[in-house]
C-alpha cells in the first residue's frame, strides 16, 4: 500500500470521524425528540380518546337541541291556537256588545217615543206638559247612556285583544330561537366532523409513525456526550447494559440490544455503540467498530 | 274585496302569525312549508300575493321567487319577503330575484298590513 493510498484512507477516516462528531452533536437533540414523543404519545392517545368520546356525544347534543326546537315549536303553535280562539271570542264579544248597544239605543228611542206619545195625549190639560216630559226624557237618556257600562266593557275587551296580539308577536321568539338552535347545531356538526377527522389522523399517526414499539426506541444516555469526559472503560460490563454519564455520575440501564460501548481514541470524543442487531435502523446504531479497531 | 295570499315559511309559528294578521284584514290565506309546496299550490290556485321566507328546506325563497317569475311567468304577482336575514347582499339578492317588498323578522303586524295595503292600492291603480 503506497503512502498516498494510506493518506487517502486516513483522510477518509478523518471525514468519517468528523461525521461522527456531527452525529454525536445531533444525537442529544434526537434523543430529546424521541423522549418527548415517547412521553407525549400516551398523552396524545388520551387526548385522542377524549376527543373521540366527546365527538360521539355530539350527535346526541344535536338531537337534543332538535328536540328542544320541535317542542318549543309545538308549544308555540298550541299557544297561537289558543290565542286565535281567544281572538275569535274577543271579536264575537265585541260584535255582541255592539249589537247590545244598538238594541239598547233602539229600545230607548222606542221608549222615548212611547212616553212622548203618552205625554201628548195628556197635553190637553196643560200646553207645556209634553215639552217638559220630552226635556226630562232627553236628560235622563243622556245620563243613562253616559253611565252605560257597555262602552267601558268594549274598551276592556279591546285591551284584551291588544294583549293577545302582543303575546302573538312575542311568540315569534320561538322562530328566532329555532334559527339560533339550527345555527348551533350546524356548528356542532361541523366541529364534530373536524374532530373525527383529527382523531382519524391521530390514530393514523400512532399506528404509522409509532408502529415500532416505542419502548424499543432507545438511545442510550451515554450518547449524550457533552459529559463524555467521565466515561470509564466499560468493555467488561455485561452485555445488554448501557451507561449514562452525567458529569461524574455513571449509571447503567438495561438495554437488550447494546453489547458494549467502546471508548473512542484518545484524541476523539466520538463513542461507538456496538449492537447485537445490525439491522436495527431506528436505533442509533453505529456499525463502525471495525474502523476503530482497525 | 277579499284577496288570496300564499304564505310560505318552514316555521309553523310564523305561518300562523302571518295568517292571523292577514285574516284580521279580511283576506283568505293558503299556507306552504317550503318552496316546492308553494310551487305546487301556485300551479292550480289564483293568487293575489305571495309572502315568503328565504331560508327553507327543499326549495328556498330565492329559488321560489325566480321560478315564479321566470318559469311560471307570474310577473305581476306581488311578492313580499319576510326574513330574519338583514345583510344588504341578501336583501339585494331578494330584490334581484324578483321580490317587491322585503320585511325583516320579527314581524310587525301593522307594517305588514301597511305594505299589503300599499301593494293592493298600487295594483288597483294600475288596473284603473
Amino acid at each position: 500500500m503506497s503512502q498516498i493510498d494510506l493518506q487517502k484512507i486516513l483522510n477518509q477516516i478523518e471525514e468519517i470521524q468528523a461525521l461522527f462528531v456531527f452525529v454525536q452533536r445531533v444525537i442529544p437533540y434526537l434523543e430529546e425528540i424521541i423522549r418527548f414523543v415517547q412521553e407525549t404519545t400516551p398523552l396524545m392517545e388520551e387526548v385522542s380518546q377524549s376527543i373521540l368520546e366527546s365527538s360521539k356525544k355530539m350527535p346526541t347534543a344535536v338531537a337534543e337541541l332538535d328536540k328542544v326546537s320541535s317542542t318549543t315549536e309545538s308549544a308555540a303553535s298550541d299557544m297561537l291556537d289558543g290565542i286565535e280562539r281567544m281572538l275569535d271570542t274577543i271579536n264575537n264579544s265585541i260584535s255582541l256588545i255592539d249589537q247590545i248597544n244598538e238594541f239598547e239605543k233602539e229600545r230607548l228611542m222606542k221608549e222615548k217615543a212611547l212616553v212622548l206619545k203618552l205625554a201628548e195625549t195628556l197635553d190637553g190639560i196643560e200646553e207645556t206638559q209634553a215639552a217638559n216630559v220630552k226635556q226630562a226624557l232627553d236628560d235622563f237618556y243622556e245620563e243613562y247612556l253616559a253611565k252605560n257600562c257597555l262602552q267601558k266593557l268594549r274598551q276592556n275587551i279591546f285591551c284584551l285583544q291588544n294583549d293577545a296580539y302582543e303575546i302573538m308577536n312575542s311568540l315569534q321568539i320561538q322562530d328566532i330561537t329555532t334559527q339560533q338552535i339550527m345555527a348551533a347545531n350546524d356548528l356542532i356538526e361541523s366541529v364534530q366532523s373536524k374532530l373525527v377527522a383529527l382523531t382519524n389522523r391521530l390514530s393514523f399517526l400512532f399506528s404509522a409513525s409509532f408502529n415500532v414499539d416505542s419502548s424499543q426506541v432507545k438511545i442510550p444516555a451515554s450518547m449524550s456526550f457533552n459529559t463524555m469526559h467521565s466515561i470509564q472503560d466499560i468493555n467488561n460490563d455485561a452485555p445488554g447494559k448501557t451507561v449514562e454519564t452525567h458529569d461524574s455520575e455513571v449509571s447503567t440501564n438495561e438495554h437488550p440490544n447494546v453489547d458494549k460501548i467502546i471508548k473512542p481514541a484518545e484524541n476523539s470524543t466520538c463513542p461507538v455503540i456496538v449492537t447485537k442487531e445490525k439491522q436495527r435502523t431506528n436505533d442509533v446504531n453505529i456499525e463502525q467498530d471495525h474502523f476503530l479497531q482497525e | 274585496m277579499q284577496k288570496t295570499i300564499l304564505i310560505v315559511d318552514d316555521s309553523a309559528t310564523i305561518r300562523k302569525l302571518v295568517r292571523l294578521v292577514i285574516e284580521s284584514m279580511g283576506h283568505h290565506t293558503i299556507e306552504a312549508s317550503d318552496g316546492l309546496e308553494a310551487l305546487s299550490i301556485l300551479t292550480h290556485t289564483r293568487l293575489d300575493m305571495l309572502i315568503t321566507n328565504l331560508n327553507m328546506p327543499n326549495l328556498d325563497g330565492f329559488q321560489l321567487i325566480q321560478q315564479v317569475r321566470k318559469k311560471y311567468h307570474k310577473q305581476n304577482l306581488p311578492i313580499l319577503i319576510l326574513s330574519s336575514e338583514e345583510e344588504p347582499e341578501i336583501v339585494e339578492r331578494g330584490f334581484n330575484a324578483g321580490a317587491n317588498v322585503y320585511l325583516y323578522k320579527p314581524l310587525i303586524p301593522w307594517q305588514l298590513r301597511q305594505e299589503m295595503n300599499k301593494i293592493f292600492t298600487q295594483a288597483k291603480l294600475g288596473r284603473d
